[in-house]
C-alpha cells in the first residue's frame, strides 16, 4: 500500500517542489563558495579586499550661514522664519550660528574673529554650479521634466557605472 | 580571460538555453569555463548540475575538467582568475548591465514580439561599451514578412552583430532543459536541425571571443 498523500501540502507534497535555496542570497558568492574557489585559486584575495574596504563617507562640510540671508540691508519680513524652518539645510545653519555667538557672549564683550584662520571658505548653504553648468542643468531638467537634483544624480550614476568597469577591468 | 554576458531584459527567450550550451560547448573544446548564474532563479546552476545541486548549500562545483559552475546573484564574482572564458547568464533585469563588465553581450531576440523588446533592450545594449551581439531565436514561430521586417530592424541598431541566422524552435531544444544535458545529448538529439543551429551559434560566438582556433 502506498503512502497516503497529505492533501494539506498540496503540489508542494505531491511533487516534492521546494523552492531554489539560494533565491534569496544576497549580491554576489556565498561565503562557502568564495572561502571555496580562493582555495582552488580561482579568486583573487585583492579581490576580498576591495570588497570587504569600507565605502568612504563624504566629508562633511560645515554649513555656514549665507551673508545675504544673514545681512541686515535686507528688511526682515517676520516670515523668514516659518519658510525657512521646514527647509533641511537650516538646522545646522543655525547650530554653527549660535556656537559662534556663545563665546563673546560669555565674556561679555565682543570680540571679532581672528584673521590668522585662512582664506574663509564660501558663506553659502547652497552648492552653486558655474553659470554654463547651471543653464545646462536646468534645460536638461525642464527637457526630461524632473528635478535639478535628478539631472545630476543620474550623470553621477552612469559615470559611476563607467568609473567601476574601468576598475574592474584594470 | 573573456567574459560572454548573455542578457535580455525579457524572460523565457532563450538566455540560459545559450549560456549551458555555451559553457558544455566550450568545455568540452578544453576551454576553461566558469559559467556564472546572475539570475536568483538559479536555472542555470540547476541545469548544468542536472537538477541535483540546488539542494546542497555551496554553489559552486565543477561540471568535468574545464567547468565550473557558480550562482552568484546579480554579480560577477571580482577577480576571478585561472580560467579562459566567463560565461554569465544575467536575470532579465536592466540593472545588470551597470554590474557586469562582459567583452561581448549576447542578445537572444526571440520571434514573439521581437520588435518591441528591441526597443525595449536597445537603450540599455546602448549604455554598453563593448561589442554586442543580437541572436534571433525562435523566429520560424512568426510569419515571412514579421520576420523580414524584424531583420531590417536589428540591422538599423548602431554598434551591433547581428547574427544572420536564426535559431529554430525544435523539439530537441526544448527537451534540452527537461533532460538538464545539451541538445547534442538528450536522446535523438544529435544531427538535428536544432543541434546544428545552436553547435553554429555556439562557434560563432566563441570565434568572436578569440577562440576560433579551438572551435
Amino acid at each position: 500500500m502506498g503512502r497516503r498523500k497529505n492533501k494539506s501540502e498540496g503540489l508542494v507534497g505531491e511533487i516534492s517542489m521546494s523552492g531554489f535555496a539560494g533565491a534569496r542570497q544576497p549580491k554576489g558568492l556565498a561565503e562557502t563558495d568564495r572561502r571555496r574557489l580562493q582555495e582552488a585559486g580561482h579568486l583573487s584575495v585583492l579581490s576580498e579586499i576591495t570588497e570587504t574596504e569600507p565605502v568612504s563617507e563624504p566629508p562633511v562640510v560645515e554649513q555656514v550661514p549665507s551673508p545675504r540671508l544673514t545681512s541686515s540691508a535686507e528688511p526682515s519680513t517676520g516670515d523668514e522664519e516659518a519658510v525657512e524652518a521646514p527647509s533641511a539645510p537650516v538646522k545646522p545653519r543655525r547650530k554653527a550660528a549660535g556656537k559662534r555667538r556663545r563665546a563673546p557672549r560669555s565674556k561679555g564683550e565682543f570680540v571679532l574673529p581672528p584673521r590668522k584662520g585662512g582664506k574663509v571658505g564660501a558663506r553659502s548653504c547652497h552648492f552653486r554650479l558655474p553659470e554654463e553648468i547651471e543653464a545646462k542643468l536646468v534645460e536638461l531638467a525642464e527637457a526630461h521634466g524632473c528635478s535639478k537634483t535628478h539631472v545630476v544624480c543620474a550623470a553621477i550614476e552612469s559615470t559611476w557605472a563607467k568609473f567601476a568597469r574601468q576598475r574592474r577591468r584594470a | 580571460m573573456q567574459t560572454i554576458a548573455i542578457y535580455n531584459n525579457k524572460g523565457g527567450i532563450g538566455k540560459t538555453t545559450f549560456a549551458v550550451h555555451l559553457a558544455l560547448y566550450a568545455a568540452e573544446r578544453r576551454i576553461r569555463t566558469m559559467a556564472v548564474g546572475l539570475d536568483r532563479q538559479g536555472d542555470l546552476v540547476r541545469w548544468l548540475s542536472r537538477g541535483e545541486q540546488m539542494l546542497q548549500n555551496g554553489m559552486v562545483f565543477e561540471r568535468g575538467e574545464y567547468l565550473q559552475v557558480a550562482y552568484s546573484p546579480m554579480e560577477v564574482p571580482p577577480g576571478l582568475q585561472g580560467f579562459d572564458l566567463v560565461i554569465a547568464d544575467c536575470p532579465p533585469s536592466i540593472e545588470v548591465v551597470d554590474e557586469v563588465d562582459a567583452n561581448l553581450w549576447l542578445v537572444p531576440l526571440d520571434g514573439r514580439l521581437a520588435l518591441e523588446n528591441l526597443g525595449n533592450v536597445h537603450g540599455a545594449i546602448c549604455s554598453v561599451d563593448s561589442r554586442v551581439m543580437l541572436v534571433l531565436n525562435r523566429c520560424d514561430m512568426i510569419g515571412k514578412r514579421a520576420l523580414a521586417a524584424l531583420r531590417k530592424a536589428v540591422h538599423q541598431v548602431p554598434g551591433v552583430t547581428v547574427r544572420g541566422t536564426p535559431i529554430p524552435a525544435t523539439p530537441s531544444i526544448a527537451r534540452s532543459a527537461e533532460y538538464y544535458k545539451p541538445v547534442w545529448a538528450v536522446p535523438h538529439g544529435e544531427g538535428t536541425i536544432g543541434d546544428r543551429a545552436i553547435q553554429d551559434l555556439c562557434k560563432d560566438v566563441l570565434t568572436a571571443c578569440g577562440f576560433g582556433d579551438r572551435c
